[in-house]
């Protein structure tokens, strides 16, 4: 259905319930302003009604006097301690836009593109961890053997999504996993010692904290997030969809996250209360591998690989200095699609990335253009890329898309006989290299 | 009188600012709140109690921002809040009276104006359907024709969750529409 159709049918469907020759509020509305206690408000400004303070709102001043007052005494210090003890908290409900990078000038990688290691052909379990060959039950085996601790996941029971990533912090022995499920995506970190410290951004404001308990132990509760508006600046939002438990066991730090996919704990059938009694229900029943795959979530999930349903197929060129990162994904939003990762590293650090995707025929419309107009344009179907550029690959059509704004991504898609597919390089600002559109048609036309 | 001035009026506490603005807004914001309730009477309610709110409140309003965008995220706030407390949500069935009749209307017509009824019936009930943030995602992209941007900026969302609303509603929208998602294929039947 095209766009247009759909306003025209709402407008429709909103004017044969309600036809505007019928709608006339003023009537109402002017009698309910002038009516007060049944008397009219002749005479008198309507608004700035003098504020009263009803007895629910001096209730609520009492409290938070007392709890001023508590704060106050060394014990009350204390006990603002307790609270503030799992979390990186912050008393500010306002965070500056975080400084960008400055641009630096871009100029053209010269960088040989070089043979790559197939990831498919990895063993599943063997000494390198094929991001699209392994199933979670191996990297989790691994994940387990490099950090020396048992590692708790999902359970099945209570946690219907998908495996997404594993992020590995050897130097302070953390780890997080990422799932993704139909409503809602959901992680678990843990690690050694004590909580780390978060980025402002990460952090908690302070009234969002609520004590409880998972199991035996005394756990933290935060529902909200900080989020980006449009300047960059970031404002606490108690409201969003974002809600985190944490406590410790045994010498080891845990915290369990889930963020909807809606606006809120009703788009999933629960109340703000219910969602806090989901999180410490997760929390208290955590798994390990020793329980069996069908007891953790995703542990049954076939690889990338075998669950695409077709032969996926990757780079067998790339320039030097790009390696496959353990990103390569399912994706939610488009079926049977997979994202391969390689992240270009300079000086030890990545500076670069690039996304190849593909999705078997018939997609839907250029399924894998629609996508990436999407996330960088709007709506689909908007041709508002500054190139859209038609270029040969391997003697097909394939087009080199740049969309508007001078640091966006930029990418090469093509089609052929079984499936759809695009490369996209993302670059940091602070980095002033850049794949040109050939070297791009070089890793396209050297798939396997 | 435009808006500033009918605003001005309004802070002054002269009802005739108000009434200005009632006239201007009251239908696009009438059928605003009944796409995401799905009860006319009830969205007339909420319509009702932003103007009373916008009254009693218009002292607060800054002069400086344009009055529609800031208006209409109160309707559509209302409006998901007013649908989450109805017993259920209105389903096909629940919301017979008016509607329905002429969404069913078998009366003899050409094959296009039976079509077009058929859209309407699906995409009134495909909306229905979606939970009350989904169904205000669609209402303010698709009837109050707000760009992205705009929708980032009034719910204040980052863009990617905006994004992925859109891209949910519209993924719901189209797999209870079936065949009708796909423009192209309606258009050729």
């Amino acid at each position: 259905m095209k766009n247009d159709n759909l306003n025209v049918i709402l407008t429709d469907l909103a004017e044969h319930a309600k036809p505007a020759a019928q709608i006339d509020l003023w009537p109402t509305l002017k009698e309910n302003l002038t009516m007060s206690d049944g008397q009219p408000n002749k005479g008198k400004p309507i608004m700035n009604p003098k504020p009263v303070l009803s007895r629910a709102a001096l209730a609520a001043l009492a409290l938070i006097l007392v709890f001023a007052i508590l704060l106050a005494s060394p014990q009350g210090q204390a006990f603002a301690q307790e609270l503030l003890k799992y979390f990186t908290t912050t008393s500010q409900k306002w965070l500056p836009a975080w400084p960008m990078p400055a641009p630096v000038p871009t100029y053209a990688l010269e960088v040989e593109a070089v043979p790559q290691p197939s990831s498919l052909d990895m063993p599943d379990c063997g000494p390198v961890i094929s991001p699209i060959s392994s199933t979670f039950l191996c990297q989790l085996n691994d994940a387990q053997s490099k950090l020396g601790f048992i590692i708790k996941s999902f359970p099945a029971e209570y946690v219907d999504a998908t495996f997404h990533v594993m992020e590995i912090d050897l130097e302070n022995k953390a780890i997080r996993l990422s799932f993704l499920g139909e409503d809602a995506s959901y992680s678990i970190a843990q690690g050694l010692g004590d909580f780390p410290v978060e980025p402002m951004g990460y952090a908690v404001h302070q009234d969002a904290i609520q004590l409880t308990q998972v199991g035996e132990y005394p756990a933290e509760y935060a529902a909200g997030s900080f989020v980006f508006s449009e300047d960059m600046s970031m404002t606490w939002d108690p409201t969003a969809p974002h809600y985190q438990v944490r406590w410790k066991e045994a010498g080891y730090w845990y915290s369990v996250g889930m963020s909807l996919h809606g606006l809120s704990p009703q788009s999933i059938g629960l109340t703000p209360a219910g969602v806090k009694e989901k999180m410490i229900l997760i929390a208290e029943n955590l798994v390990t591998l020793v329980q069996g795959p069908n007891q953790l979530t995703a542990g049954s999930q076939p690889s990338i690989k075998d669950r695409a349903g077709f032969n996926v197929k990757e780079p067998g060129l790339l320039p030097k200095n790009f390696h496959q990162v353990p990103d390569g994904s399912w994706s939610l939003l488009i079926p049977n699609k997979v994202d391969m990762m390689y992240e270009y590293t300079e000086n030890g650090k990545a500076v670069g990335s690039l996304q190849f995707s593909q999705i078997p025929l018939p997609a839907n419309e250029e399924t894998l253009r629609w996508e990436f107009s999407q996330f960088y344009h709007g709506d689909p179907g908007e041709t508002d890329f500054i190139v859209d550029e038609e270029v040969q690959i391997n003697g097909r059509v394939g087009h080199y898309l740049v969309p508007a704004g001078e640091f966006s991504p930029y990418a090469l898609y093509w089609q052929d006989d079984e499936r759809e597919y695009i490369l996209i390089c993302f670059w940091s600002l602070e980095f002033g290299g850049r794949l040109s559109k050939e070297d791009l048609i070089v890793i396209a036309e050297n798939l396997r | 009188m435009d808006e500033q001035q009918a605003i001005a009026r309004l802070k002054q506490g002269n009802l005739t600012g108000l009434e200005f603005l009632v006239q201007q807004h009251q239908v696009k914001a009438v059928h605003t709140a009944y796409l995401i309730i799905g009860d006319p009477a009830l969205a007339e309610d909420v319509v009702q109690t932003v103007f009373l709110r916008l009254a009693q409140k218009i002292d607060q309003f800054d002069d400086d921002r344009a009055f529609r965008p800031w208006f209409f995220r109160a309707i559509v706030n209302d409006a998901i809040k007013a649908a989450r407390c109805q017993k259920r949500a209105v389903s096909l069935e629940d919301s017979s009276e008016a509607i329905i009749p002429w969404l069913l209307d078998t009366a003899p017509r050409p094959e296009e104006l039976a079509e077009a009824s058929d859209l309407r019936l699906m995409v009134w009930n495909a909306l229905q359907r979606l939970p009350p943030e989904q169904r205000a995602v669609i209402v303010q992209r698709h009837f109050l024709e707000m760009s992205e941007a705009e929708m980032v900026e009034k719910l204040q969302r980052p863009a990617s969750t905006i994004k992925w609303w859109l891209h949910s509603a519209r993924k719901s929208l189209k797999s209870l529409l079936g065949d009708y998602a796909t423009g192209d294929d309606h258009e050729k039947r």
